[in-house]
C-alpha cells in the first residue's frame, strides 16, 4: 500500500505511540482489504460507547490511548450510550454502571470528541455530497451514502477509534466510485401501496436487507412516504440489521441515482416481491400476536424534531393509555423543548443520550414492547425480549386504547 | 518413532510467536454475544464449539462475524488471561485484525492447506513475523 512520507512517520512511532498504533491498525486493514492508499476523512462517527459493551478493558484501554497522546484530528462523534446522563436514576440505572458510562465519555470527550451521543449523526453532523467520512453505526452509513451521497464504509467501531486518530481510512469499498453501483434490483411496484398505507417502511427495509445480504441494492418504484428523512432513517436502520449493506441507490432520492439512470442495467437481476414476502421476512423478529406490552418503545434510530413534534401533538389530544418511552438525542433538548414538556405532561417518558437497543430495559421494568423499527426489533428479540413491530400511526393509536 | 515435522505457511497479519492446544472451528465466530468475556468459553447457541475454553488455545476459524466491538471483547479476555495465544482464519476481518493488535495476539491467515486439515487438539508452534508465517507440529 502506498503511504505518504507523513504516514510513514507516524507509522514510526515519531508523532508518538498512540498515532502509530492508530497508524499500524488502519495501515493492516487497509492492506488486507488491499488498498491501495489511504484517504483523509472529514468525520469520524464511533460505535461501541456503552459499558455495556466495551466492559472496564475497554476503559481502560481508552485510559492508556488517551495518556499516549491519542486525540482525534477530525470531527468526531459518538453513538448512544447505556444511560441518559442526567436522568439515569429515573431510568433505574445502577450507580456503578452510570459512573463508568459517564468516565468513557469523558475519556472520549478529553481526546477531543464532540459530546453528541447519537445514532443520527447525520442531523447533527455538517456533511454534504462527496465528503469521505470513516462512520462506524449501519443506519448512519446507510444515510449519509444512500441520502446524502457521502462516501462511508461500514466501519467498526472500535476501528472508527483509531481512524479518527488518524484522520484518515483506508481506500477501498464504498470510497471508491466504482464500487457504488447497483448489484441488484427491487422494483416495489406490487408492495408500494401497502406498505405506504400501514407505514411498514421498516419491514421492507428489514426484507431488503435479508434478501439482498450485501452488495448495493436499486430500488425502484418507491412508497411516496419514504422521500421523508424520518421514515427513510427507519427503511435504512432495518437494511443494516438485516444485512451488511453501507448503500442502497433509491431512485430518484440518492445522488448516486443520477450517475446511473443512464446506464445499462439490463444485465442485473430484478426482484418484485408481494407483500406476503415482505410481511414474512420480519416474522423471526417478532411475535406478530403479541397483545399485552409493558411499553411502547420509540427512537430507532433516534427520534427527529419532526418525530418528537408530531408525538406530542398526536398525545396532546389523544391521551396515552399505555406506557410510552421516547428516545433521541441531547442535542434537541433545546428545540424540542415545548413538545417534551408537553410529552411529559401526558406521561411519556423522554431519554437523552441513550437508546433502547443499549439500555438496560429490564431495570426499567420493561420485558415486552411495541416498535416502529425492525433494527430494535432484531436487537431485542436477540436479547430476550418480547417485541411486535407495526407502522408508527398505529404504534400511536395502540398507545391510547 | 519421532514423525517428520509439518509446517503450514500463510499471511502474516498481527506479528508474535506462541505454542498451544489447537481448537479449530468450521464455523465463523462472534466474539461480541459469541464469547464470555469473564470465562473465555463460546457461548452462542447452536455454535459447533459451545461450551469450549478457548484460553490459551491456537483459535483456528474461518472468520469473525457479528458486531464489531468484538474487537474490544478480544482485549477484555487478553487482559483477564482468558485470550487465545494465537489466532488463524482462512480469511481475518476487521474486527479479528483490530481485536488481534490491540490484544497483541499472533494472527495469521489464508494458511496453505484447508483449516479442516488442521489437527483438532494437537500442541503446535505459531511464529508470526513481517515477513513471514507459520505453524508447526
Amino acid at each position: 500500500m502506498y503511504l505518504t512520507k507523513e504516514e510513514e512517520r507516524i507509522l514510526d512511532g515519531e508523532m508518538g505511540e498512540a498515532r502509530q498504533l492508530a497508524m499500524e491498525v488502519v495501515v493492516k486493514v487497509g492492506e488486507v482489504m488491499n488498498a491501495e492508499k489511504l484517504i483523509p476523512v472529514k468525520s469520524a462517527h464511533i460505535s461501541g460507547v456503552s459499558y455495556k459493551n466495551i466492559g472496564d478493558e475497554g476503559l481502560e484501554f481508552l485510559h492508556e490511548l488517551r495518556d499516549k497522546g491519542g486525540m482525534f484530528t477530525v470531527k468526531t462523534t459518538l453513538n448512544p450510550s447505556g444511560i441518559d446522563l442526567d436522568k439515569w436514576s429515573r431510568m433505574n440505572s445502577d450507580e456503578k454502571f452510570a459512573k463508568k458510562q459517564v468516565e468513557i465519555i469523558s475519556v472520549f470527550r478529553e481526546m477531543g470528541a464532540i459530546p453528541i451521543l447519537t445514532c443520527t449523526p447525520y442531523f447533527y453532523v455538517d456533511i454534504n455530497a462527496g465528503d469521505h467520512l470513516a462512520w462506524a453505526e449501519s443506519n448512519a452509513v446507510l444515510y449519509a451514502n444512500s441520502v446524502i451521497g457521502a462516501f462511508t464504509n461500514r466501519e467498526g467501531g472500535p476501528l472508527a477509534v483509531f481512524e479518527a486518530i488518524v484522520g484518515k481510512a483506508p481506500y477501498v469499498g464504498l470510497h471508491l466510485k466504482r464500487n457504488r453501483f447497483p448489484s441488484v434490483i427491487f422494483d416495489l411496484k406490487n408492495v408500494r401501496d401497502y406498505v405506504k398505507e400501514r407505514g411498514l417502511y421498516a419491514n421492507l427495509g428489514y426484507y431488503i436487507g435479508y434478501i439482498a445480504k450485501k452488495g448495493v441494492p436499486l430500488i425502484r418504484n418507491i412508497p411516496e412516504g419514504l422521500r421523508e428523512k424520518d421514515t427513510l432513517k427507519l427503511f435504512l436502520a432495518a437494511i443494516g440489521a438485516s444485512s451488511g449493506i453501507g448503500m442502497v441507490i433509491l431512485e430518484n432520492i440518492s445522488p448516486e441515482y443520477l450517475n446511473i439512470m443512464r446506464e445499462n442495467l439490463s444485465c442485473l437481476e430484478t426482484l418484485a416481491p408481494d407483500v406476503k414476502e415482505i410481511i414474512d421476512a420480519s416474522e423471526k423478529i417478532q411475535k406478530s400476536n403479541l397483545e399485552d406490552v409493558d411499553a411502547i418503545l420509540l427512537g430507532c434510530p433516534h427520534l427527529s424534531l419532526n418525530d418528537i413534534r408530531r408525538i406530542a401533538i398526536f398525545f396532546k389530544y389523544r391521551k396515552p393509555k399505555k406506557r410510552v418511552i421516547l428516545f433521541t438525542a441531547r442535542q434537541l433538548k433545546r428545540p424540542a423543548k415545548k413538545y417534551v414538556e408537553l410529552l411529559e405532561k401526558n406521561n411519556v417518558e423522554v431519554y437523552y443520550d441513550t437508546c433502547m437497543v443499549v439500555a438496560d430495559l429490564r431495570r426499567m421494568n420493561v420485558s415486552s414492547c411495541i416498535v416502529d423499527s425492525a433494527k430494535a426489533a432484531y436487537y431485542l428479540t436477540a436479547q430476550g425480549y418480547d417485541v411486535k413491530i407495526l407502522g408508527l400511526d398505529e404504534v400511536l393509536k395502540v398507545a391510547t386504547e | 518413532m519421532r514423525q517428520n515435522s509439518i509446517t503450514i505457511y500463510g499471511r502474516p497479519l498481527v506479528y508474535g510467536a506462541c505454542e498451544g492446544y489447537t481448537l479449530v472451528s468450521d464455523e465463523p465466530i462472534s466474539f461480541y454475544g459469541g464469547v464470555d468475556p469473564s470465562t473465555g468459553r463460546i457461548v452462542e447457541k447452536g455454535h459447533p464449539l459451545k461450551g469450549q475454553k478457548i484460553s490459551g488455545k491456537i483459535l483456528i476459524f474461518p472468520y469473525g462475524k457479528g458486531s464489531t466491538v468484538g474487537s474490544y471483547i478480544l482485549l477484555r479476555l487478553k487482559r483477564k488471561g482468558l485470550a487465545p495465544s494465537g489466532i488463524i482464519n482462512l480469511e481475518s476481518e476487521p474486527i479479528i485484525i483490530v481485536g488481534c493488535i490491540i490484544s497483541q495476539i499472533p494472527l495469521m491467515d489464508r494458511p496453505s492447506i484447508e483449516l479442516k486439515d488442521i489437527p483438532n487438539n494437537r500442541l503446535i508452534k505459531m511464529v508470526v513475523s513481517r515477513d513471514k508465517a507459520f505453524i508447526t507440529w
